[in-house]
């Protein structure tokens, strides 16, 4: 399926992972592909900011897992070769988000793994697409997807963040449909 | 950074326990570095191929070390 994906689709598909990972859970839902598909540039993106959702405000919405107890760097031994850990905690907390070092162990030992929750809305995407008559899935297509999934994580997020659902996808299909 | 010293301490190998604990913790920093880099590479689209160049290994070991979940598909 995935092969059908644009750019966009298809990062946002990577993108979730590394959400979910730096939330420090080892299960992706549709919210993390959400905030997944609004980092890439396109029509999805595009939708979702007019409707006025943030990265930062999806990102303090979605529950984080405090990094484990005895997996903390080692301060004072990095000090005695001259790494400042604060400050290399410092940058990556500017790249990667808050807490991204501390998360990063649990990266390399557990597998994320994708919830029926993400799934679904992939599959959906596949409709959307259908409906315009199109065979390549776009990210827009991928945002119909999340939204058809109405019991789905990505919807309770994007109500919790005060957006009207229903109005959001016909923004998504006028952009689509313009684009056409 | 100021701690010329201690770093003198660390270099002479007058104390091994915390030779080897500086070093234990480097590998641990480099190995989250390391993973987060990756990520990053892979989300602005970089190939397996590409990011085991940069870090001077195989394909195969990138790939085995970092792909994850059922849903990673071609793009190699």
């Amino acid at each position: 399926m995935l092969e059908r994906f644009d750019q966009a689709a298809r990062a946002a598909v990577v993108q979730a992972r590394a959400e979910a990972r730096s939330a420090g859970q080892a299960e992706m839902t549709s919210a993390h592909l959400l905030i997944g598909l609004l980092d890439q540039p396109g029509e999805a993106a595009d939708a979702l900011i007019e409707a006025g959702v943030s990265l930062a405000d999806l990102r303090a919405r979605i529950p984080r897992s405090p990094a484990k107890a005895g997996d903390e760097l080692d301060r004072d031994a990095l000090a005695l070769v001259g790494i400042d850990l604060d400050a290399v905690r410092r940058a990556t907390d500017a790249a990667f988000g808050p807490g991204a070092l501390d998360h990063a162990r649990s990266r390399r030992s557990g597998r994320i793994v994708p919830t029926d929750d993400f799934k679904k809305p992939l599959e959906l995407s596949l409709q959307a697409a259908r409906s315009f008559g199109q065979h390549g899935i776009a990210g827009g297509h991928l945002l119909m997807g999340m939204l058809d999934h109405r019991r789905g994580a990505a919807v309770g997020l994007l109500a919790k963040a005060g957006v009207d659902v229903v109005a959001l996808r016909a923004d998504v299909v006028r952009r689509l449909s313009a684009a056409a | 950074m100021g701690n010329e010293g201690l770093l003198a301490d660390v270099a002479s190998g007058a104390n091994p326990a915390d030779g080897l604990r500086a070093a234990r913790a480097l590998r641990e920093l480099a190995e989250r570095l390391e993973a987060l880099q990756v990520e990053n590479a892979r989300s602005h689209g970089w190939s397996w191929q590409e990011i085991a160049v940069v870090l001077g290994i195989s394909k195969q070991a990138v790939h085995k070390k970092y792909a994850g979940g059922t849903l990673r598909r071609g793009r190699g």
